[in-house]
């Protein structure tokens, strides 16, 4: 199956850089280890691993590659594209908007059948969680440029 | 302190109004848990850890431990009524549980698997009163060489009981041991693999790893599963409270197979690696093998639902003897607890006995007392379960993601910690669509720290010299089995490649002379 090879691939490649940044580190020697001296053996042992895995796949993958299913893709693009616009938002909207907004992306994702009820289900939500995490539980959530 | 001074200190410890709430709570969502498909012990565990940050120790590990085995006796529920496991460890009960319930019995088999998981859950939780303290005792004996060997003995046993490929499975345990290397060196201080990232020195956090690679990356596989939501009719089997009861003749057929798995599961609960799954499967091909009518296993016989369910309640328990004694986790749910203990400064080993005996026979205690309120939990109130699985996936999981934003960012109030979890949620879910396992990952994440530290100790004791590793005994035979198991792995997997090929090439063959 070529994602199983792509994977060994990445992985050999991984091997290679841990490999490689290890020895910069100074491995020393097996009497007296250096800092990169067990992370640079992690690392040659995935390499050799991920060959193995790489002559022998491994039978049991699931039969559909990634992308043989645009519409499960779909969904799965969207939710990390998601999440990723959540993060760069963070700082900025701070934490409540910034989550509250996601909250109601998520749900309309999810199969919840309306924006209007995502938002129903949001509000009261972000609300229970401003008041136990953010008030009782004093957890100290980024507010963003509004000061929420 | 000897076992009954012991357990009697335990009671007072579980006894307190705080660790029976705590005992209560952690079985109560650990039931919910087992019942509701997509969510499992480990994402449960990593979703509730920052609760138990305001908890004490004792109090933290009761709770958490009541949903490690809380989820076994859930798990059951699905299985029987709508033949969907809860679990993977009662995948096996489908077989013969919904079968059972298509025939008008499915009371029996609730009650069947509820008390036998009680009984087994009770042996389990003797055997671990019995077997722990000397256990830990003969640990004190453990110096760096033996803790290294044990370590490499249970990334052997990790990989050889990996369910899938044992080369995927050894990849995943050295990615592990390599996140674990992130951070400052224990012993130069020099940092590693930081990038220059000020938040990376201290290393990766175990809560952001976790969340991301069992919550965040499950509900992603989950709500793939595009298509129009199904209402779950788990009514139509659903029993009344006065049928859970099981006959007397339930009872004689299920005797011996709950005393067996109980026992089958308990010892595999032992083994790093060993699984409520590896108990359950075992104990059900063990009394099919046994049993007198064979081919009654799949039309709906009581034996087929007994065995498992204590099998891999036993095993619950019996995976508690490595963390508590060695400080090893036998995989990815008991590695959070440990995680936890950590947080709580309580440093899991053989001397935890005697420098944290309210922890330990605390949690010991509140087994017993747990397996009583599952028992209630999942006979009476079997109609709230069943209501349970008819929560919409669209209110169910983006809470449970933004669960996962609250705990990994209030463990340090540090916004690249959420960064972290989505990066190991995207990872999880890569991995997982690979089939690569998630549980020797958690296992070298956890381990690498005490392996690297470990034989580098030993280097230091004996000034540089390779030898100390096999100078005493219990480290050459650790090494030995480590080298067996890797061995028998090696020659049953080429057995079986030369037999599919045989089969192989016996199947084209005939279908050429056709």
């Amino acid at each position: 199956m070529l994602q199983d090879r792509i994977a060994s691939l990445v992985f050999v490649v991984l091997g290679i850089v841990v490999m490689i940044e290890s020895a910069r580190l100074s491995l020393d020697n097996i009497h007296n280890p250096g800092p990169g001296f067990v992370p640079f053996f992690l690392g040659l042992f995935m390499v050799i691993l991920s060959f193995l895995s790489l002559m022998a796949p491994d039978k049991k993958v699931r039969a559909e590659a990634f992308w043989n299913n645009w519409q499960r893709g779909k969904s799965t693009f969207f939710i990390f594209a998601g999440m990723l616009v959540y993060l760069v938002l963070l700082k900025m909207m701070g934490f409540y908007l910034d989550t509250l907004c996601c909250l109601i992306y998520l749900i309309k994702l999810s199969g919840g059948r309306s924006f209007k009820r995502s938002i129903l289900i949001s509000i009261p939500t972000m609300i229970v969680i401003y008041i136990i995490f953010g008030r009782l539980l004093i957890i100290p959530f980024p507010r963003g440029i509004l000061g929420i | 302190m000897d076992i009954l001074q012991g357990m009697l200190h335990g009671f007072g410890v579980a006894f307190t109004p705080a660790n029976l709430l705590a005992c209560f709570f952690g079985v109560l969502i650990g039931t919910a848990v087992g019942v509701l498909p997509g969510i499992g012990p480990s994402g449960s565990i990593a979703l509730l850890l920052p609760l138990t940050f305001s908890m004490d120790a004792t109090s933290a590990v009761i709770m958490l431990a009541g949903i490690y085995y809380g989820t076994m006796y859930g798990g059951s529920t699905t299985s029987i009524l709508i033949n969907v496991p809860g679990e993977a460890q009662s995948v096996i009960t489908c077989i013969d549980g919904f079968q059972m319930a298509s025939q008008g019995r499915a009371g029996p088999a609730l009650g069947i698997s509820a008390f036998g998981s009680f009984i087994a859950g009770t042996i389990g939780v003797i055997g671990l009163m019995v077997l722990a303290p000397p256990l830990a005792r003969f640990a004190l004996e453990f110096g760096p060489a033996e803790i290294f060997s044990l370590v490499l003995l249970a990334f052997a046993l990790v990989g050889y009981l990996a369910s899938g490929s044992m080369v995927k499975a050894l990849m995943m345990a050295i990615l592990g041991l390599l996140f674990a290397s992130v951070g400052m060196e224990i012993i130069t201080a020099v940092p590693r693999f930081t990038f220059g990232n000020v938040n990376l020195q201290s290393g990766i956090g175990l809560v952001p790893l976790i969340m991301g690679l069992f919550g965040v990356s499950e509900v992603i596989l989950s709500l793939e599963e595009t298509g129009p939501e199904v209402e779950i009719n788990a009514k139509k089997y659903a029993p009344r409270f006065w049928e859970l009861f099981p006959t007397r003749k339930d009872w004689k057929d299920s005797f011996w197979p709950i005393t067996r798995g109980s026992l089958i599961g308990f010892l595999i609960g032992i083994l790093p690696g060993g699984s409520g799954i590896v108990a359950s499967f075992s104990s059900y091909a063990i009394e099919k093998k046994i049993s007198r009518h064979p081919e009654k296993f799949g039309q709906g016989t009581i034996e087929g639902v007994a065995g498992p369910e204590s099998a891999n309640n036993a095993a619950a328990q019996g995976a508690f003897i490595p963390l508590l004694t060695l400080g090893i986790p036998g995989g990815s749910a008991i590695a959070l607890i440990l995680g936890a203990l950590r947080i709580h400064g309580v440093i899991p080993g053989p001397l935890l006995i005697k420098e944290h005996p309210e922890v330990f026979w605390g949690v010991v205690a509140s087994m017993y007392i747990g397996n009583f309120f599952l028992l209630i939990l999942n006979l009476p109130l079997i109609g709230m379960w069943v209501r349970l699985l008819n929560i919409p996936k669209y209110l169910l999981y983006p809470m449970i993601v933004l669960f996962c934003i609250i705990g990994a960012y209030s463990v340090d109030n540090n916004l690249f910690d959420v960064g972290l979890l989505f990066f190991f949620g995207f990872l999880g879910y890569v991995l997982k669509r690979l089939n690569f396992e998630l549980a020797p990952l958690i296992l070298g994440f956890i381990l690498g720290p005490i392996l690297e530290s470990s034989a580098k100790q030993a280097l230091i004791m004996s000034g540089g010299r390779l030898d100390i590793f096999v100078s005493s005994p219990i480290a050459t035979v650790l090494l030995s089995l480590s080298g067996l198991v890797i061995l028998t792995a090696v020659v049953s997997t080429l057995r079986r490649s030369k037999a599919m090929e045989a089969l192989k090439r016996e199947m084209e063959a005939s279908m050429d002379k056709e």
